[in-house]
C-alpha cells in the first residue's frame, strides 16, 4: 500500500470516527436537557417550538393523530361575503339589537343616530363571520355573525391619556372590579399583566388578561383581555373570546412528548438554526397545521394579498383550529 | 534535521485542520507504529490505532498547547494506544519499551463506557448502506445541512431527513441493545 492509499484509508476512518462522536455527543446533550417524567395524565397533542423564519408561529403544535388540514383553495375568493354566509347569520338588525342590550353591561351605549357603518366582515381561517359597528364617538365593536355576542370593542374617543398611571397592583384590582361588574365569574383568573412602556411607572395602557383554569392551566381561548386607561379606570379595549374546550384526558407521558417533537423536529430541522434544547411545560394550546404541512414539504403557508388601495399583506392558507386542547409545549 | 510543525501552524479559526495532519502524519505515524510492533499487529490493526491517534488528537484540540509539536502528540498518543492494544490482547509483548511521556492533558478515553458505546455505533454503521453512511457523514462529520447534503447527492430534501431520523433512530436502537442508552 502506498502513501496516498494509506492517507486516503485513515482519512476516511477518522472522518467516521469524527461523525460517530458528533452524533454521540449531539444524543448526549439531548439526554441532558430531557426532564425527568412527572406524574401528570398525558396529553393529546404535542407542541414543538422552532424558531424559524417567518414560515412558522414561535409555537408549532402537532396532533398525534395525524390530521391533514384544510386548505383554503381561494383566499382572496374567501373574503367575499356571499348570499351563503349572509343565510347563515343572524340579521344585521338583530346583531346590531343584541349589541345595543350586551354592550351595557360593559359600560358602553350604542344609539341608533350614532351608528355610522355595520359591515359583514370574515376570518376564512377560523370560519368565522362577524358584523362590525362603528359609531360616530369612536367605538368600534364585533359582533360575532352566527351567536350575536359581541368579541371585541374598541373605544378611541380617548385622547391624551399619557398623562394617566398607575401601579400593577392598582390596576388589577380595577381589571378585577370590572370582571365582577360585567358578570364573569370567578372562574377568570388574572393570566398575563403587561403594559405600554418599558417603564411601568410611565406607563399610561395597561393590558390585563383573565382565562378559565383547567387542572392549574390557563386557557387563552376562554379568556377576557382588557386594555385599561389608569387613574380614569376607562376600558379603550375588549376582547372575549370564548372557543370550545377540548377538557381531553392527557394520555402521553412527557417523555413521549418529548420523543415525538423531537422526531418531528428531525424530519423538519433544515440545520439553518440550533437545534434547541427540548423542554416541555404542560399548557392548553389551539392546534395549527404546520408541523403536517412541514412534514410534508410545504414549507410556505403564507401567500400575499393585494388589498384595493394596492396594500400587499401576508395571509395563511390553511383552515385553523379554534379549538384548543391540553398540550405539552416545548 | 526534519522540522516538525506546531500545533499552531495546523489551526484555523481555532480549529484543528485535522485533514491536513492526517495527509502529512499518516506516513509518519504508521513508521513509529510499525517500529513498535513489527509484525505482531497485522495491517487492520495498524490502521486502527492510526486513526484513533488522529481521532483522539481532534477530541482533545482544546487542551493542546500551540507551541507543542505536532509529532509529539501523535507520538504519544499512539504508543499508548499500543499499550492498551496489548493488555486487551493479554500478549507477552515488551510493554516497557512503550512506557513513554504521553502529555498528561490528554485523556485517551475518558471512560469505558464511552468506548463501548462508540464501538457498537461504529459496527453499526457498518451495517449500513454506503448512501447512508455517506448521508450520516456529510452531517455530523463535514456538517453539512439536509438541504446541502440532498444537493450534493441529488436527492429529495425530505429523503435526506427522513433517512437521517432513520439512521439515528437504528443506531440508538442498536445502542439499547448492546445494554447503553441515552435516556
Amino acid at each position: 500500500m502506498n502513501n496516498e492509499e494509506l492517507e486516503q484509508k485513515i482519512l476516511q476512518r477518522v472522518q467516521e470516527k469524527i461523525s460517530i462522536f458528533q452524533f454521540n455527543e449531539e444524543e448526549k446533550k439531548l439526554k441532558k436537557s430531557r426532564k425527568k417524567i412527572i406524574n401528570i395524565v398525558a396529553i393529546a397533542v404535542i407542541a414543538i417550538g422552532l424558531s424559524v423564519g417567518t414560515s412558522y408561529a414561535t409555537s408549532i403544535i402537532y396532533e398525534k393523530v395525524f390530521k391533514k388540514p384544510e386548505k383554503i383553495e381561494n383566499y382572496i375568493e374567501s373574503l367575499k361575503v356571499t348570499e351563503e354566509d349572509i343565510n347563515k347569520i343572524i340579521s344585521k338588525e338583530e346583531a346590531i339589537n343584541k349589541a345595543k342590550q350586551e354592550i351595557i353591561k360593559y359600560g358602553f351605549e350604542i344609539q341608533d343616530n350614532q351608528i355610522e357603518s355595520v359591515e359583514i366582515n370574515k376570518n376564512p381561517n377560523y370560519d368565522q363571520i362577524f358584523y362590525m359597528l362603528k359609531t360616530k364617538n369612536e367605538l368600534t365593536v364585533f359582533i360575532d355573525g352566527y351567536t350575536g355576542k359581541i368579541t371585541n370593542i374598541y373605544d378611541d374617543s380617548l385622547k391624551e391619556i399619557e398623562q394617566f398611571t398607575s401601579t400593577e397592583e392598582e390596576i388589577i384590582k380595577v381589571a378585577k372590579d370590572k370582571i365582577k361588574e360585567y358578570g364573569f365569574s370567578d372562574e377568570y383568573r388574572v393570566a398575563n399583566v403587561s403594559n405600554n412602556m418599558d417603564d411601568s411607572s410611565k406607563a399610561y395602557m395597561w393590558y390585563i388578561c383573565f382565562a378559565k383554569q383547567y387542572d392549574g392551566l390557563f386557557n387563552y381561548t376562554e379568556s377576557i383581555n382588557m386594555t385599561i386607561i389608569p387613574e380614569i379606570n376607562a376600558v379603550k379595549a375588549l376582547t372575549i373570546i370564548e372557543e370550545p374546550f377540548d377538557d381531553n384526558p392527557i394520555i402521553l407521558t412527557e417523555q413521549e412528548a418529548i420523543d415525538i417533537a423531537q422526531e418531528k423536529d428531525n424530519i423538519i430541522n433544515s440545520k439553518q438554526y440550533e437545534q434547541s434544547d427540548i423542554k416541555v411545560d404542560l399548557k392548553i394550546k389551539r392546534m395549527n397545521p404546520n408541523v403536517y404541512l412541514a412534514e410534508n414539504g410545504i414549507t410556505n403557508i403564507n401567500e400575499v394579498g393585494e388589498l384595493e388601495d394596492g396594500t400587499k399583506y401576508y395571509y395563511n392558507t390553511y383552515k385553523l383550529n379554534r379549538k384548543s386542547k391540553k398540550s405539552l409545549c416545548g | 534535521m526534519k522540522q516538525y510543525k506546531t500545533i499552531e501552524d495546523y489551526k484555523k479559526d481555532e480549529e484543528l485542520q485535522i485533514e491536513n495532519i492526517v495527509k502529512e502524519y499518516s506516513g509518519y505515524i504508521y513508521t513509529v507504529v510499525k517500529n513498535f510492533v513489527h509484525d505482531k499487529f497485522n495491517d487492520e490493526d495498524i490502521e486502527e490505532i492510526i486513526s484513533d491517534a488522529f481521532f483522539i488528537l481532534w477530541k482533545n484540540q482544546q487542551k493542546l498547547h500551540n507551541e507543542d509539536k505536532i509529532n509529539f502528540y501523535l507520538a504519544g498518543i499512539a504508543k499508548n494506544l499500543i499499550k492498551e492494544k496489548i493488555r486487551k490482547q493479554k500478549s507477552d509483548f515488551p510493554l516497557k519499551d512503550l512506557e513513554s511521556f504521553i502529555p498528561s492533558n490528554i485523556d485517551l478515553y475518558e471512560n469505558y463506557e464511552e468506548t463501548a458505546k462508540i464501538d457498537i455505533i461504529q459496527k453499526s454503521l457498518n451495517n449500513l448502506s454506503d448512501i447512508d453512511r455517506l448521508i450520516f457523514q456529510l452531517f455530523y462529520y463535514e456538517n453539512k445541512k439536509s438541504k446541502e447534503i440532498a444537493q450534493k447527492l441529488k436527492m429529495n430534501e425530505i429523503t435526506v431527513r427522513s433517512r437521517l431520523h432513520r439512521i439515528k433512530k437504528y443506531l440508538k436502537k442498536e445502542l439499547e441493545l448492546g445494554g447503553y442508552s441515552y435516556e
